[in-house]
C-alpha cells in the first residue's frame, strides 16, 4: 500500500485538470476569505482609530471652548461672524476685546467648521450684527487634522454639524446665580463608522459658567 | 515526474501539516490585531481618565478659591471694628501666610484640611497689593478703590492663587484617581475683594415695594444702585426714567458748576486710579465712584427703561479738584464698573434686560460687560429695622431694639418746640439749647451723650454731636466731653418724629454755610445715629460742618461729620418748602423716600440712602410728583488711599460706625455681615498650562498674566 502511494507520488503522470482547478478554487476562496478578513480587520481597526481620534479632538474642542468662554465677562447668543453662519455666540472677555464662536463653512472649506475670530470691541453685545475682523477667523477643527499622524493616515476631515448655543438660567428649573452657557456640536471626522447618511457625528456638549 | 520534484526531498514534498502552519500564523495575526486593539481600548481608557482628572482639578483649584474666600472673610472680620486687615500678618486670622504675605511673591496660605472629597487636593497662595498697583491697569489691571496702610499696602485687596492637584494615589480614601503615573494640575487665580455691603454705604438701595417701580420717577444718580426687589403689584420695570436730567453715573463731575464749591470741599480727596480698559494707562488719572448697577427683578418685563436721553454711563466727567485733594484736577470716570441685570439673559426671547428708546444711548460699562447677571440667588432681602438680626458688638437682634435698649432715649427732650422732634421741628430760628442722655456704645462701655444746638457764635446755625466716656457727668460741657467720632458715636432713640424746617433767621456770614444762598441752613459737626420712629422729615438744606471757604479739614464728611437718620417709616425731603440745596446725611426709610424737589431747582442728596421705595416722582400710591428730579451723589469712601494723603487719614469705609455697617442685606437667612469678600469680576484666570515639572510665576506674570 504504502509503496503504491510513494509510487503514486512519483508518477510523473502530474495532477489531472479537475483537481488543479479545484485546488484553484478552494485556494482563491481561502485567500478571499483571509482578504476579507483582513480588510474588515483592518477597516475596523481604523473606524477606532477614527472614533478615537473624533473623540479626542471634540474633548479638546470642549476644554478650549470652557476655557474660552469661562474667561469671558459677557456673552450673547446672537447673529455674528458672517451671514453664513448657522450658529454663534459673542463674548468680551476682560481685556475688552470682542469674539465670536461660529460654526461656518467659509469659502474654501469643503465642510462646516467651528471659527472664532475677534470683533470690534466696545460694541455693546445686544446691537446686533457684527462680522469678523478681517482676516482673523481661525478654524478651531481644522488646524487638528494636519498634525495628526492617524488623521494624515486616514485623510480625515473634520466637520462639524448642528451645534447649538443657548443661554442657561435654570438648573432642574432653579434659577441660578450667574450666567451659563450651554454649547452643544457633532464631530465628524469622515472616516467614522456611521450607519447611514444622516449622522452628522459624535455629539458633544458641556455647559460652562462665566466665572468673570 | 518531473526532475524538480524528483529533486525535492520527500518530506518536502509532502503537503500534510500546512494547515496548522496557516492556522499559527493567523491565530498570531489575530493576536496582534487583538492586542493593537486592547491596547487601542487601555488608551482610550486611560485617555477618559486624564481628562477626568483635568476637570476634577480644576474644580478642586475652585474649590481651594472658594474656601480661601471664606477664609479670607471670616480674617477680615475677625479683626477689631476700624482695624480690618489683610495686609497685617498677624498670624492669628486669615491670611497666615508662610513665613508671611508679602507685596511682591505669592506666599502659601496655611489652611488645615485641604484634601478634597474622592480625590485631589489644594494649595492656597497670597500675595498682597499696594496701592500702586491698586491704582494702576499695569502689571495688573486692577484699578480699584483700596485701603491702604502705613506700609502703603492695600488692606482690602490680595491676589488669591489656587492649585488642584489629582495624582493616581488612591490614599485618604480617593475613590476618582488620575490613570496610573498622570498627575492633573490646574492653578486658577481671582483677586479677592472685601467690601462694606451695608445699604447705607452702597449708594441708593431699594427694597421690594408694594406698588409702582422701586426706584420710581426721574433721578439723577451719581453712584451705585441696588434694587433687591420688584413691586409686589405687578411686573413693573424696576428703573423707568425718561429725560436727560435722569440716569447712573460714575463721577460727580455735575457738582463742578456748583459755587462756591459746597459739597466737594466737604468731601474727602479722591483716589486716583486708571480706568480699565484694553489700554493701560501710564498713570492713574481719573477717580471713580466704583458706581455699579444691580438689579435684582423683575425678570418678566425689561428691569430697566430708559427714555428720552435718560442714560447709564457716558462720557468721563468733568475735572475738578476737591477740597484737600492733591494737586491736579482728575477727570471722573466714564463707564460704570458693572451693571447685573435680574438673570442677564440677552436673547431676544429674553426681557430681563434693558428697554431703551433711542436715541438713548446704550448702557455703558467698563469692557462693555453689560450682561451680568444678578450675583446673588435667592437673593438677600432688604433689611427692615423692626425684623431684621443684625450684629453690632456683642448684639444680636433687630436694629430697633438695639437703639430703644441702648441709645441715648431723648424723646421728650427732642420734642420740645423748636426741636427736631417738635411739630414745626428744628429751624435757625430754634434758641440755643443742650440736651442730654445716657447710652451704651457697641462694646458694650456706658456713655453720656450730648445734643447741642448754637444758632449763633462760633457754631452759628449746628447741630454738635459730643459723648463723654464715663457713665455720669455733663456731656455737653464736662470735662472730658469731646465731639463724637465715627468710632465713638452718639446714638439717639427717638420715640417721635424728626424734622428740620426752614427758619427765618438767617447766620452770620462766614460761620457754617458761607455758601451765599440764605442763610438758614443747618449743619451738623461730629457723628450721630438717630433712631427715629416716625417719619423723617428735611425740608433745609443740611450740610456737614464746614468754616469759611477751606477745605474743611477735620470735619470731612461721612468719616468725621456723619448725621444717620434711620426709620422704619417714609424719610422725605424737599417736598413741601422752596429749594432745598443739598441734605448730607446717610438716610433709611422703612418704606418710602420722598423728594420731589418741590422748589424747581434739583435737591442734592449727599450720602448713601436706603428705602423700601424711592418716590422720586410719579403719582398714583407714591406720594407727590413732579417733573423736577432731585440729584443724589454717592459719597466716595477711598479717600484713605488718595494720592498724598497720609496713611492714617480714616476715609475709607472701614471707619463707618459699626452701627451703619451692619445695617446689611442677609444672604440665605444668615445674619448680615460687616463685610463681604468676592471675587473681583474681570480678574478670575486659570493659569494657563505649564509643563508638568515647572513652577508658576511668583507674581501674576507669565502664564498667570492678565
Amino acid at each position: 500500500m504504502r509503496v503504491r502511494a510513494a509510487a503514486a507520488a512519483l508518477d510523473g503522470r502530474g495532477i489531472t485538470l479537475v483537481e488543479a482547478l479545484v485546488a484553484t478554487a478552494i485556494f482563491a476562496i481561502v485567500a478571499v476569505a483571509i482578504g476579507s478578513f483582513y480588510v474588515s480587520t483592518q477597516r475596523a481597526f481604523d473606524y477606532g482609530s477614527a472614533q478615537a481620534f473624533a473623540q479626542r479632538q471634540g474633548t479638546l474642542l470642549q476644554e478650549e471652548l470652557q476655557r474660552r468662554l469661562q474667561r469671558a465677562v459677557d456673552f450673547s447668543v446672537t447673529g455674528c461672524g458672517s451671514g453664513t453662519a448657522t450658529a454663534s455666540v459673542r463674548y468680551a472677555l476682560p481685556d475688552g476685546t470682542q469674539w465670536c464662536l461660529h460654526q461656518d463653512q467659509k469659502v474654501g472649506d469643503t465642510f462646516p467648521q467651528l471659527y472664532v475670530c475677534s470683533i470690534d470691541g466696545g460694541i455693546p453685545l445686544v446691537t446686533g450684527g457684527f462680522a469678523c475682523d478681517a482676516g482673523s477667523a481661525r478654524s478651531l477643527t481644522a488646524q487638528s487634522q494636519n498634525i495628526n499622524e492617524t488623521a494624515a493616515r486616514l485623510g480625515t476631515q473634520l466637520r462639524v454639524a448642528s451645534t447649538t448655543f443657548t443661554t442657561v438660567s435654570t438648573v432642574s428649573g432653579t434659577p441660578i446665580a450667574g450666567r451659563a452657557l450651554d454649547v452643544r456640536f457633532d464631530l465628524y471626522d469622515g472616516a467614522m463608522y456611521r450607519v447611514s447618511t444622516a449622522y452628522t457625528g459624535m455629539r458633544f456638549g458641556f455647559t460652562t459658567t462665566l466665572r468673570n | 515526474m518531473s526532475r524538480s520534484a524528483r529533486l525535492l526531498p520527500a518530506v518536502a514534498r509532502d503537503e500534510r501539516g500546512s494547515v496548522i502552519l496557516m492556522s499559527i500564523v493567523l491565530v498570531f495575526v489575530m493576536t496582534l490585531l487583538g492586542l493593537a486593539l486592547f491596547d487601542l481600548g487601555a488608551i482610550e481608557n486611560r485617555m477618559s481618565l486624564a481628562t477626568q482628572a483635568d476637570l476634577r482639578a480644576f474644580e478642586v483649584a475652585q474649590a481651594g478659591i472658594e474656601r480661601a474666600l471664606r477664609e479670607l472673610q471670616d480674617g477680615f472680620i475677625g479683626d477689631a471694628a476700624g482695624t480690618e486687615s489683610w495686609a497685617d500678618n498677624d498670624g492669628v486670622r486669615a491670611p497666615i501666610c508662610v513665613p508671611s504675605c508679602v507685596t511682591n511673591a505669592y506666599r502659601p496660605m496655611t489652611l488645615a484640611n485641604t484634601n478634597f472629597p474622592g480625590g485631589g487636593s489644594y494649595a492656597v497662595e497670597v500675595l498682597l497689593v499696594t496701592r500702586a498697583q491698586s491704582n494702576a491697569t499695569s502689571p495688573y489691571p486692577i484699578g480699584l478703590n483700596c485701603f491702604r496702610n502705613a506700609a502703603d499696602v492695600c488692606t482690602n485687596l490680595v491676589f488669591v492663587r489656587s492649585t488642584g492637584t489629582v495624582t493616581d494615589s488612591t490614599a485618604g480614601g480617593a475613590t476618582s484617581p488620575a490613570p496610573a503615573g498622570y498627575t492633573a494640575s490646574k492653578t486658577i487665580q481671582v483677586l479677592a475683594r472685601a467690601y462694606a455691603p451695608s445699604v447705607l454705604a452702597n449708594g441708593l438701595v431699594a427694597g421690594t415695594p408694594g406698588a409702582l417701580q422701586p426706584v420710581n420717577g426721574n433721578v439723577l444718580i451719581a453712584g451705585s444702585v441696588q434694587i433687591l426687589g420688584a413691586a409686589v403689584g405687578g411686573p413693573v420695570p424696576a428703573i423707568s426714567w425718561n429725560g436727560a436730567a435722569a440716569g447712573i453715573r460714575n463721577n460727580l463731575s455735575s457738582l463742578t458748576a456748583e459755587a462756591p464749591n459746597q459739597i466737594l470741599r466737604r468731601l474727602p480727596a479722591q483716589q486716583a486710579v486708571c480706568p480699565p480698559t484694553a489700554t493701560p494707562c501710564a498713570a492713574p488719572n481719573a477717580y471713580s465712584l466704583g458706581a455699579e448697577v444691580q438689579v435684582a427683578r423683575p425678570t418678566a418685563v425689561a428691569p430697566v427703561a430708559l427714555a428720552g436721553s435718560a442714560a447709564i454711563g457716558g462720557a468721563a466727567g468733568a475735572a475738578y479738584q476737591t477740597g484737600g485733594s492733591s494737586a491736579g484736577n482728575q477727570a471722573g470716570k466714564g463707564p460704570l464698573d458693572a451693571i447685573f441685570i435680574a438673570d442677564g439673559c440677552q436673547n431676544s426671547t429674553c426681557s430681563d434686560s434693558y428697554a431703551i428708546t433711542a436715541p438713548s444711548q446704550f448702557p455703558i460699562v467698563d469692557m462693555g460687560a453689560i450682561g451680568r447677571a444678578y450675583v446673588e440667588n435667592p437673593v438677600s432681602p432688604f433689611p427692615a429695622l423692626l425684623a431684621s438680626t443684625v450684629q453690632i458688638g456683642g448684639y444680636s437682634g433687630t436694629v430697633a431694639n438695639y437703639f430703644a435698649t441702648r441709645a441715648a432715649v431723648m424723646t421728650a427732650s427732642l420734642a420740645a418746640p423748636g426741636l427736631p422732634g417738635s411739630v414745626a421741628g428744628l429751624t435757625s430760628d430754634t434758641p440755643a439749647i443742650d440736651i442730654q442722655g445716657s447710652f451704651t456704645a457697641s462694646g458694650g462701655t456706658p456713655r453720656r451723650g450730648c445734643i447741642r444746638w448754637r444758632p449763633t457764635t462760633a457754631l452759628a446755625g449746628t447741630l454738635q454731636f459730643r459723648v463723654l466716656n464715663a457713665a455720669s457727668g455733663n456731656a455737653c460741657t464736662g470735662a472730658g466731653s469731646i465731639v463724637a467720632t465715627a468710632a465713638n458715636p452718639l446714638l439717639v432713640y427717638n420715640n417721635g418724629p424728626w424734622r428740620i424746617a426752614r427758619g427765618a433767621a438767617t447766620h452770620a456770614a462766614g460761620n457754617c454755610p458761607g455758601s451765599g444762598l440764605a442763610n438758614t441752613e443747618i449743619c451738623y459737626d461730629g457723628v450721630a445715629i438717630v433712631y427715629n420712629t416716625g417719619a423723617v422729615t428735611i425740608e433745609e438744606t443740611v450740610n456737614s460742618y464746614c468754616t469759611g471757604t477751606g477745605t474743611c479739614g477735620g470735619n470731612k464728611f461721612p468719616t468725621q461729620d456723619l448725621l444717620v437718620l434711620l426709620t422704619p417709616g417714609n424719610v422725605t425731603v424737599g417736598a413741601t418748602a422752596g429749594s432745598v440745596a443739598r441734605v448730607m446725611a446717610l438716610l433709611y426709610a422703612g418704606t418710602d423716600f420722598i423728594s420731589r424737589t418741590a422748589g424747581g431747582t434739583p435737591t442734592r442728596i449727599v450720602g448713601g440712602v436706603a428705602a423700601n421705595r424711592f418716590c422720586f416722582g410719579g403719582g398714583g400710591a407714591c406720594p407727590g410728583g413732579t417733573t423736577n428730579g432731585p440729584e443724589f451723589y454717592q459719597v466716595p469712601l477711598n479717600g484713605s488711599s488718595a494720592n498724598g494723603a497720609t496713611a492714617t487719614t480714616p476715609y475709607d469705609a472701614r471707619a463707618l460706625p459699626e452701627e451703619v455697617l451692619a445695617l446689611a442685606p442677609s444672604p440665605n437667612g444668615q445674619a448680615p455681615r460687616h463685610w463681604r469678600v468676592e471675587s473681583v469680576p474681570r480678574l478670575w484666570l486659570e493659569c494657563r498650562p505649564i509643563a508638568p515639572a515647572a513652577t508658576l510665576p511668583s507674581t501674576p506674570t507669565g502664564v498667570c498674566s492678565y
